[in-house]
């Protein structure tokens, strides 16, 4: 394989850390603007991608083992669920909100929602890495 | 009110999609038809909720003509559905090349 | 307030994610018994409903707190209620019949549970969207179980099933998009109470969307033009799963069509005669399945064909359209998940047995392995509908909906299928009992099938029986869900 610029590794190292804060940015706003768990998930899943795509996906792979990954998509969906079964011992119905909301347009105003969308976010990252791991490494293990 | 917005592009890109799975023969392209079929109609049902001079449907500068929210909530939902069924149909599509080495359906037939 | 309908969705969903956590405890199996007590704490919380739903009561339950045009409700009442028993009913039965096969690993019965909590959720919910959600969920889930083997021929089964349901699905997103564009909800029954001012407005808009569901729903329940999916996804999907696809999947496209054809249009049918259109799609559908039947030469392709002949049975009796037309149809939805599920389980174990899965190579099999052909037997008399088993209760009922309402034709036609149904059966019966001498594939090594399979296909044969004998049993439980249908 023809070596990858240095210009694009460094940068991409560099960007990395980057890119996953505004996808930590984008889930923690997402009842406030535009985003939300699914696109913050995105972006982290595409960070992870773009190292494996630079870096190779042997060196990714060391950083971020896909047996974690997949420990955190499937603890988030348990995680989801437990968080509306929440709603439930609260005493109203499911998925309803149990927790104490604050002012309008700060980050704890909705309640359970900045949780729910950080348990989708984990999951679809996580997720996303996954399935990019299985696409590349299809050939190659079996 | 033009000819050309949203509803008439998506309904047209859908027959496009329909077109496109009905007579191509490579897997890789029925499975892109799929997906621009899946985004026409997110632009149809996104198009339903729009109207014109509204502001994006988030309450912090007071009351003003908003969009309606509902289809962007759940073209949401259709985008990710969309995802998972193109990555399902392109690691199916690497599998058959993997297992008949075609991806054209006359000759996958005939195996 | 009840919370038994969301927890009957949620714990298999949940226990779907808690079969991979498993890998990090010490539990011998600890999938498989997840799956098994999700299964069945689900079936308690319905069953603990049963008693209210069939004093006719209905059972409503807001997610979030939200008020039904607002937010996502569910519902359940006699046509859910008899439809997720079904469901849970024959997911134990896949799940029992699966314990015995090693093959199956966590991921398996993940997926499985997934499938089961979306054909419940289709059945619950009251919120059209969710109901394409739901869909897409398990039309997710089976083709991931349909590939589970790695084949080459499982590969290409799943993409054509791929293709097929997912056009359709992008279909019905559209008649929900037109529909939410009419209406301004999604709530089903805020869209059929507003039905009769925009069939009224604009007749053909209306035509416009039956046709888009008529066509989802149709590839889902392997309607006449669009069955192609089914016998290769039936016959190259692993035995459990074919059980799955025979015994639930369909029917939960039947059951969408029953829900939604008969709310939205439940007044206008009449005048749009969807009925009619039903009724002779699922002529052409029986008259199709049992002549593809007949030319079959594999055993599974032969019990697919075979699907699709019983489901034109049930689309007749939905197009006659009369309660006991209905009655019948929602009987034969539940005799024949039982009967398919019993038969694919029977195949699934001679073909593992003896390594031929053709006819021609299974002459004499009854020398070899005589319960299983016994089995066999006594579930193929009960789709055909020889008396006393429980298919003979169902397509009487139907026959007689069609004398009651005059359409003799349709009669000698249903009667001409049964024919049809009794020929390729007795044929894979006598082939079965020939005379020839029968030696196992020596290309072959058999693998070793447990109890656990045994006991599900007796268990089944038995409640073929018993339903057969005590159709009385049922009753109460399907008139409800027919009037519930009419209402």
């Amino acid at each position: 394989m023809k070596q990858i610029s240095q210009v694009v590794l460094i940068i991409t190292r560099k960007l990395f850390p980057f890119m996953l804060l505004y996808g930590c940015y984008l889930i923690s706003h997402g009842h406030l603007s535009p985003g939300g768990g699914f696109q913050g998930g995105v972006i982290f899943g595409s960070a992870i991608i773009l190292l494996g795509l630079v870096e190779g996906v042997a060196l990714t792979e060391k950083r971020f083992r896909e047996n974690l990954l997949s420990f955190i998509k499937n603890l988030g969906m348990v995680t989801f669920i437990v968080i509306g079964f929440g709603g439930i011992l609260a005493g109203s119905y499911f998925l309803s909100d149990w927790l104490p909301k604050g002012a309008v347009g700060t980050v704890p105003s909705a309640g359970q929602m900045l949780l729910l969308n950080l348990t989708i976010g984990f999951m679809v990252g996580t997720g996303i890495a996954v399935v990019f791991y299985r696409m590349i490494n299809y050939g190659s293990k079996e | 009110m033009t000819i050309i917005n949203g509803l008439t592009i998506g309904i047209i890109t859908i027959l496009i999609g329909i077109y496109g799975i009905l007579t191509k023969r490579n897997l890789i392209k029925m499975v892109m038809c799929l997906y621009i079929m899946n985004s026409s109609v997110i632009l149809f049902f996104i198009s339903l909720g729009y109207r014109s001079g509204a502001q994006a449907a988030i309450v912090e500068n007071g009351d003003q003509l908003m969009v309606d929210p509902l289809p962007q909530a759940l073209m949401l939902t259709s985008i990710v559905i969309g995802l998972v069924i193109t990555s399902l149909g392109l690691a199916l599509a690497i599998k058959i090349y993997k297992e008949h080495s075609t991806i054209n359906t006359k000759r996958l037939i005939e195996k | 307030m009840n919370h038994a309908p969301i927890l009957i969705i949620t714990i298999p969903l949940f226990g779907a994610f808690l079969t991979h956590l498993t890998k990090y405890t010490k539990i011998k199996r600890g999938a498989e018994l997840v799956a098994f007590i999700c299964l069945l704490l689900s079936l308690l919380l319905l069953l603990s409903m049963g008693s209210s739903i069939l004093s006719g009561e209905k059972i409503t339950y807001n997610l979030g707190g939200w008020r039904a045009p607002l937010g996502i409700s569910l519902q359940v009442d006699g046509l859910s209620f008899f439809f997720a028993a079904l469901t849970l009913g024959i997911g134990l039965a896949i799940t029992t019949y699966s314990l015995g096969i090693y093959i199956f690993a966590r991921r398996y019965y993940s997926l499985l549970l997934i499938a089961l909590s979306g054909i419940l959720g289709i059945v619950l919910t009251r919120d059209i969207f969710n109901l394409y959600v739901f869909f897409e969920i398990v039309a997710v889930a089976s083709y991931v179980l349909i590939s589970y083997k790695h084949k080459p021929r499982t590969i290409k089964a799943s993409f054509k099933y791929l293709i097929m349901a997912e056009s359709s699905w992008v279909l019905f997103l559209l008649a929900i998009a037109i529909l939410y564009g009419l209406t301004g909800t999604l709530n089903m029954d805020s869209i059929a109470h507003q039905m009769p001012t925009i069939y009224q407005a604009d007749p053909k808009i209306v035509i416009v969307i039956f046709s888009l569901m008529l066509v989802a729903f149709g590839i889902k329940c392997g309607m006449f033009p669009m069955h192609t999916w089914i016998p290769e996804a039936h016959s190259q999907a692993p035995t459990p799963v074919s059980g799955l696809l025979s015994g639930l999947i369909l029917k939960a496209g039947l059951y969408a069509m029953l829900r939604i054809f008969f709310l939205f249009w439940g007044a206008t049918l009449f005048m749009l005669s969807i009925e009619t259109v039903l009724l002779y799609l699922g002529l052409a559908t029986l008259l199709l399945g049992a002549g593809m039947a007949l030319a079959q030469n594999e055993v599974k392709k032969l019990l697919a064909y075979s699907s699709i002949n019983q489901i034109g049975f049930i689309l007749v009796g939905i197009g006659i359209g009369t309660e006991l037309g209905l009655t019948g149809a929602l009987f034969h939805i539940l005799n024949h998940s039982i009967i398919k599920t019993g038969l694919f389980f029977c195949a699934g174990i001679i073909v593992s047995q003896t390594g031929f899965w053709k006819i021609s190579q299974l002459r004499g099999v009854s020398k070899a392995m005589l319960s299983m052909t016994i089995a066999f037997i006594l579930l193929s008399l009960a789709v055909i509908g020889i008396p006393p088993f429980n298919g003979f209760v169902s397509k009487l009922l139907i026959i007689t909906a069609t004398i009651q309402t005059q359409k003799y034709w349709v009669a000698v036609i249903l009667f001409f299928g049964i024919l049809l149904s009794a020929a390729y059966y007795f044929k894979v019966i006598q082939s079965f009992f020939a005379k020839d001498e029968f030696v196992t594939n020596r290309d072959f090594t058999p693998r070793p099938v447990g109890r656990f399979e045994h006991v599900t296909v007796y268990v089944l044969v038995l409640a073929c029986l018993v339903i057969g004998l005590f159709p009385d049993l049922l009753r109460n439980m399907v008139t409800l869900a027919a009037k519930v249908v009419l209402q």
